[in-house]
């Protein structure tokens, strides 16, 4: 890390870090970039921010890591052309394809059920679901029939965002993880000791089942599972 | 049409000139769909040894499956005079992709600045796999003066197989030994035996014969090996290793001179039971390989630049019929084409067994960039000495192609005839506002939503219910109203004093107790006396104090309605009573 970066890291806001760290990337300097980007993230959770350290973490062949900080941006914005393009650019590099990608129709469900991002899904619901059941109440105490036709409608739309609630709760899930490592040997116990099961490289995305000193149990697509070690793969929504 | 010749010479045949010869042949014109044929490139001269590799012609009707090479010398001795000839045969093994008749196009050398080419040579493939016998080779005589004669002298052929039964595939070792009770001056090949339903490949074919004195049919005899050959069937069922014949001279002894006293040999026919490989546990990855193998793979480069194709090389390592196990298939993988294998193969017979390595290189074209994962690949065997199928695996590969350009072609160019040169990810954003979600400090907040609007469903089903009672049971819309109703009209009879009505005021107040009184216990006190509505609350548990003070109220009210002036007394004082009342039921 230079100077400077250590200078900006310490003194800089968040802004001024990220659009120095913009700089070092356009200069080619990607790991210094890196540095700064991290620095950014840790004070406010930004898609930009997710999106270009992903960039940088791709130019330096990390692929799981530029997956794992595109899905952070995509949950904050998930209708953003330029993050759904990367992600889908780095999961056709990746050497690991996934044997059953999303079908194009379930992508389009997904998309018509999660207009907005998963946060102002979740507060449209939970408002929603106060006028509703004020609404309901006091066609209740009152009679009052436009009341009641008044819930029956907010009842359909606060279904619409409450299964886009779900579908987020099923999308940021932390189980979710993404291997940083070029090469996880998958093995039948948390050790060395124990029979290799399968190899997965980096940038496959799989799902942490359980948790032991030094190691955790992984899922791949496909329903294999094994142990790797715990710095092989990186969980993607903490 | 040109006949398929094969001409075996083996030594002290007669040279037929001093000029390059070269000549095209194959082993039968008329093959099976699948069927292996030999096509045999021959160079014979003084002086071959140097020739290059003849190029073969384009060859789209057939799989070129494998290629060996054998230089032989033949030595002539004629009248003390010694020739020497050479013959550097390239030997080619195709096996036919379609029926008809297909013709292999004129093979080319280019030996010092001179141009050779061969005849196009016409095979028939058909259906089915029956084999023609093959033609008569050319006979290359022994003396171009006179037509050698029966030999009358103690000569054998004898032809043995290391095997009698074996697998489809599986190797049999077939050797012809020449029995001799006396000498030699020359021997040749007349015939080869003919080999319908086998790949052969030569293991020994001396120069020069060696003979040893060996015990042949209970009598010492010189026995030498004229031919060994490893033959793998390529069928099953019951092969004929057919006869083959010698054609030589035997030197008979004279007063002065030896005379040379020409004789022919046949060996026998030898059959071979050839058992057909199990249906059962066969692979899908099975390629046709019968022994004992091992595979591995590589690719080459590991990096691909501008995009250049890799190479895949799948290695088959071991003992058996390498010559006739086919090229796997390749899984499909996403961004890349997999173009047509090419056999490359190097076999050897160290241990009287067929040794070495076939390889199978596919290039494989990128069509974008990225980094490619080459799976696992599996091929299926057949080992013969457990009759069972076994697989082996190749590990999983990778390479990185960078820089992959748009080719011509449907795939890269679209309608517009806008080509496409690559692909990136998409840049950096620059823009300088954070796109920073201001609910992200809330989120758990958002769970009273739901607290607040259960209790508002609460207070409604609350509100509903008691709604619902009032309008269904009077008596508690009555009860439940009552203090209501009795603090209004009292709240108006102090207006009214407050006007000075006095007597509205007592009229007020007398209506407020009264109805006060029904309404509390449903019961209607208009029509009652003061009797009967004593009664009537004490049995409703009523403190007595507080229904005589209701009572003596009323009694007060109802005589200064209708004498205020006899009245004494004070309506503030009633009032106040009339509230303690209410206050009291």
């Amino acid at each position: 890390m230079s100077l400077v970066a250590t200078l900006i890291l310490v003194f800089a806001l968040p802004v001024e870090q990220w659009e120095r760290a913009n700089k070092l990337y356009e200069a080619g300097r990607f790991a210094d970039a890196i540095v700064l980007y991290d620095s950014a993230a840790q004070q406010v959770a930004a898609v930009e921010i997710y999106y270009n350290r992903g960039n940088a973490h791709f130019k330096l062949g990390r692929l799981g890591r530029a997956l794992a900080d595109y899905l952070r941006a995509w949950a904050l914005k998930p209708h953003d052309p330029d993050i759904t393009s990367n992600i889908a650019f780095v999961r056709n590099f990746r050497p690991d394809k996934n044997p059953n990608p999303e079908s194009p129709l379930t992508a389009m469900v997904r998309n018509l059920l999660t207009p907005f991002d998963r946060l102002t899904t979740r507060f449209f619901a939970g408002l929603l679901f106060f006028v509703l059941a004020l609404c309901l109440g006091l066609y209740l105490s009152t009679g009052k029939k436009f009341l009641g036709y008044g819930a029956i409608g907010l009842t359909v739309v606060f279904v619409y965002f409450g299964v886009g609630t779900l579908i987020w709760q099923g999308v940021i899930n932390r189980a979710k993880a993404v291997v940083v490592v070029p090469e996880a040997i998958l093995r039948s116990g948390p050790g060395e000791e124990y029979k290799e099961i399968a190899a997965v490289h980096d940038g496959l995305e799989v799902k942490i089942v359980e948790r032991r000193p030094g190691f955790v149990l992984i899922q791949i697509p496909g329903g294999v599972g094994g142990w790797v070690e715990d710095q092989a793969v990186e969980r993607i929504f903490e | 049409m040109r006949c398929g010749i094969v001409t075996f010479v083996l030594f002290f045949t007669i040279a037929t000139g001093g000029e390059l010869r070269f000549t095209a042949e194959v082993d039968r014109t008329t093959v099976g769909l699948g069927e292996p044929l030999q096509l045999i490139v021959q160079v014979s001269g003084t002086n071959v040894g140097r020739v290059p590799k003849p190029q073969l012609p384009e060859l789209p009707g057939f799989d070129n499956v494998g290629s060996s090479q054998s230089q032989s010398t033949s030595i002539s001795i004629v009248q003390g005079r010694v020739t020497q000839e050479q013959t550097i045969s390239f030997i080619y093994t195709l096996i036919p992709k379609k029926t008809g008749e297909l013709v292999i196009g004129p093979c080319r050398l280019n030996y010092n600045g001179t141009e050779y080419t061969t005849e196009p040579i016409t095979v028939k493939v058909t259906k089915t796999g029956t084999q023609p016998k093959p033609t008569q080779p050319q006979r290359r005589p022994f003396d171009i003066f006179e037509e050698p004669e029966p030999t009358r002298g103690e000569v054998f052929l004898d032809v043995s197989v290391d095997r009698k039964t074996v697998y489809q595939g599986e190797m049999v070792t077939a050797t012809w030994t020449f029995y001799t009770t006396g000498q030699v001056a020359s021997l040749n090949i007349k015939e080869p035996p003919t080999l319908t339903g086998f790949w052969a490949q030569e293991i020994y074919q001396p120069q020069k014969l060696n003979y040893e004195r060996r015990t042949y049919r209970g009598r010492q005899m010189f026995g030498a090996v004229v031919r060994k050959t490893a033959l793998f069937p390529t069928r099953s069922g019951q092969l004929k290793i057919g006869a083959m014949s010698l054609a030589g001279e035997m030197v008979a002894p004279g007063f002065f001179f030896s005379t040379a006293q020409p004789f022919e040999v046949n060996s026998e026919e030898v059959t071979v039971e050839v058992k057909a490989l199990p249906e059962t546990g066969r692979p899908a990855s099975f390629t046709g390989g019968v022994g004992s193998f091992q595979v591995s793979a590589r690719v080459v480069p590991e990096t691909a630049k501008g995009g250049e194709p890799v190479v895949l090389s799948l290695v088959i390592t071991g003992t058996g019929n390498l010559g006739l196990i086919g090229a796997p298939t390749l899984p499909p993988i996403t961004g890349l084409k997999v173009l047509s294998p090419e056999t490359k193969d190097d076999f050897n017979y160290a241990g009287g067994r067929l040794n070495g390595t076939r390889r199978f290189e596919y290039p494989l074209l990128p069509l974008a960039d990225g980094k490619f994962r080459i799976p696992e690949v599996e091929i299926g065997f057949f080992d013969p000495n457990t009759g069972s199928y076994y697989t082996r695996k190749t590990p999983a590969l990778e390479f990185v192609a960078l820089g992959v350009p748009a080719r011509s072609g449907e795939d890269y160019t679209t309608a517009s005839g806008m080509r496409v040169l690559g692909t990136d990810i998409r840049h950096i954003k620059t823009e300088l506002r954070l796109t920073v979600n201001r609910l992200a400090g809330c989120e758990s907040w958002f769970n009273l939503f739901y607290i607040m609007g259960l209790v508002a469903m609460a207070f409604g089903i609350g509100f509903g219910v008691r709604r619902r009672k009032l309008q269904l049971d009077p008596g508690y819309a009555r009860r439940s109203n009552a203090r209501k109703v009795a603090n209004r009209r009292l709240k108006q009879a102090e207006k009214a004093l407050a006007a000075k009505r006095i007597a509205d005021f007592y009229s007020l107040v007398y209506q407020a107790l009264l109805s006060y009184a029904g309404d509390r216990f449903n019961i209607e006190t208009g029509a009652l006396t003061s009797a009967e509505i004593k009664d009537a609350l004490t049995r409703q548990g009523v403190d007595a104090g507080a229904v005589q003070d209701l009572l003596d109220t009323v009694q007060v009210c109802a005589l200064a309605r209708f004498s205020p002036n006899m009245s004494e007394c004070n309506p503030h004082t009633v009032l106040q009573k009339a509230r303690g009342v209410v206050k009291k039921i």
